[in-house]
């Protein structure tokens, strides 16, 4: 009998995934990261305003998968009794603490935590133990969870260690906004849509199913992409972006995940495009995408032509960005306690930003990125 | 003329420029679909006055024309060339005409 999971990967990608880009206007990347996260078991962390579909994504996804959703907003005061539910009072009367678990996040198969960066102590460690590993643990009680995969929200990024910890577990980052204004008749009728449940949300997929692709994940083969994939962190961890051993090891999942949706049971460089979306801070956005579209874009015709659709970059880099990165190395550089390694690193990142302006799309603010450059390169005594 | 600042606004937004007339150096472009306006600098009392314009799309503009949207960083388009006019120039008022009181 042939294995059913390479089917399932590809109906995660053709019928759950599709099915929610026609619902939703704008937010590919932001699906393609859930599916993968999905696919890969891990979390993911969605940074924007509200009022941007976040938590209508997660509860369509999980239609879809006919999974049961726990979506919560987390206060400063949140209690671990309204995440994991309260502890049974019968059982309690026999002296036992176990938690009635009904209805609340160890029962879900997907969990949106809203608001996530204000997760008070109280419920930290519990958090951290979910996200971690899957378990649910409460005092003596142990639980093993069902759960799929968690998505966190926040309209800030995190300021303090504690948060910095609980932000750690999400091993994937992206920007969830307002749609561009000439899109904004798109969606109000797909909203409108929405509203009516005329778009076809019924599940295609079992959660048993989700969990099977979660398994053949773990039989994609890496050894093709371990060399260039060490290549990339080094390259990373050069230009003064954090990557922990911890984290390293755990992307390779998603990178397997990424081959496994497009129908490969082996990932190759065109995998890597995952490690775009690995920022702490904005300011690592472009930056990182110019070390990792190098290494993607030198993949081989024939990967690219199987490649996930998020490692092809049809758009040019948002010039906003990199002006924005631009600004900032050049007030670093005006620090006159600026220390020589820093100096040398902002040095890198100008070069890898410059290399990037390249691509903008437009004559005119391509333009105007390359004087910003070439007046920082001025600062570094180079002449552009 | 220089300027550091302009906005562009729809045709329909007329009466909330008008109330602008008096403000000394500030020109005037017609195009097709949109006006815009520019001067030569902005306080805070002119600021406040270019918000309540609807439709209004402010711009910072660079020394060679390009346009800075508000909160933007990177130019996107340019000045139109003109002609450009006072606004005190262009926007020529009519007094209703005189009628007896009680008619």
């Amino acid at each position: 009998m042939t294995d059913p999971r390479p089917h399932l990967a590809r109906r995660l990608a053709t019928d759950v995934l599709a099915s929610l880009k026609n619902a939703f206007v704008g937010k590919d990347e932001i699906i393609d990261l859930m599916g993968v996260c999905l696919a890969g078991g891990e979390n993911l962390f969605l940074l924007g305003p509200p009022g941007t579909a976040k938590s209508a994504l997660v509860q369509q996804l999980a239609r879809r998968i006919d999974g049961r959703v726990f979506d919560y907003l987390l206060t400063r005061f949140t209690e671990p009794n309204e995440l994991f539910g309260p502890f049974d009072i019968r059982k309690l009367r026999e002296g036992e603490l176990i938690t009635n678990t009904e209805g609340m996040l160890p029962e879900a198969a997907v969990v949106f935590l809203d608001e996530l960066l204000n997760a008070n102590s109280a419920i930290l460690n519990s958090l951290l133990m979910v996200l971690n590993e899957r378990v649910f643990r409460r005092g003596r009680e142990t639980r093993s969870l069902q759960l799929l995969m968690v998505v966190g929200a926040s309209n800030r990024l995190p300021e303090d260690d504690a948060l910095a910890a609980l932000f750690d577990r999400f091993l994937l980052r992206v920007r969830c906004d307002n749609v561009p204004e000439d899109r904004l008749g798109e969606v109000l009728t797909a909203g409108w849509k929405l509203d009516r449940g005329l778009t076809g949300e019924h599940a295609t997929l079992s959660v048993e199913e989700i969990a099977a692709v979660q398994q053949l994940v773990f039989e994609v083969d890496l050894s093709p992409i371990q060399r260039p994939y060490v290549e990339l962190v080094h390259k990373l961890r050069q230009a003064g972006i954090p990557v922990s051993d911890r984290r390293a090891v755990k992307l390779q999942r998603l990178m397997a995940a990424s081959a496994a949706l497009c129908g490969r049971t082996a990932a190759d460089t065109t995998d890597l495009w995952i490690l775009r979306y690995i920022w702490d801070v904005e300011e690592q956005r472009e930056v990182i995408a110019a070390i990792v579209n190098q290494a993607v874009e030198a993949s081989p015709p024939e990967a690219q032509a199987t490649s996930h659709p998020r490692a092809k970059q049809s758009s040019g880099p948002d010039p906003e960005e990199l002006a924005r990165d631009l600004v900032r190395i050049g007030q670093r550089l005006a620090d006159p306690a600026l220390a020589a390694a820093e100096r040398a690193v902002l040095r890198d990142q100008l070069g890898l930003l410059a290399g990037r302006c390249q691509w903008v799309v437009s004559r005119q603010q391509r333009d105007f990125l390359d004087q910003q450059v070439a007046t920082l390169w001025t600062q570094f005594g180079v002449r552009p | 003329m220089s300027g550091t600042w302009a906005l562009a606004a729809p045709r329909e937004s007329l009466p909330a420029i008008a109330r602008l007339r008096q403000v000394p150096g500030l020109a005037v472009c017609e195009e097709s679909q949109r006006l815009w306006l520019r001067g030569p600098e902005l306080d805070d009392a002119l600021a406040a006055a270019l918000k309540l314009i609807p439709g209004g799309c402010q711009f910072a503009v660079l020394q060679d024309g390009q346009l800075i949207a508000a909160g933007k960083l990177v130019p996107s388009g340019h000045l139109p060339a003109g002609p450009w006019q006072l606004l005190a120039d262009w926007l020529t008022l009519e007094l209703p005409p005189l009628q007896p009181p009680g008619v």
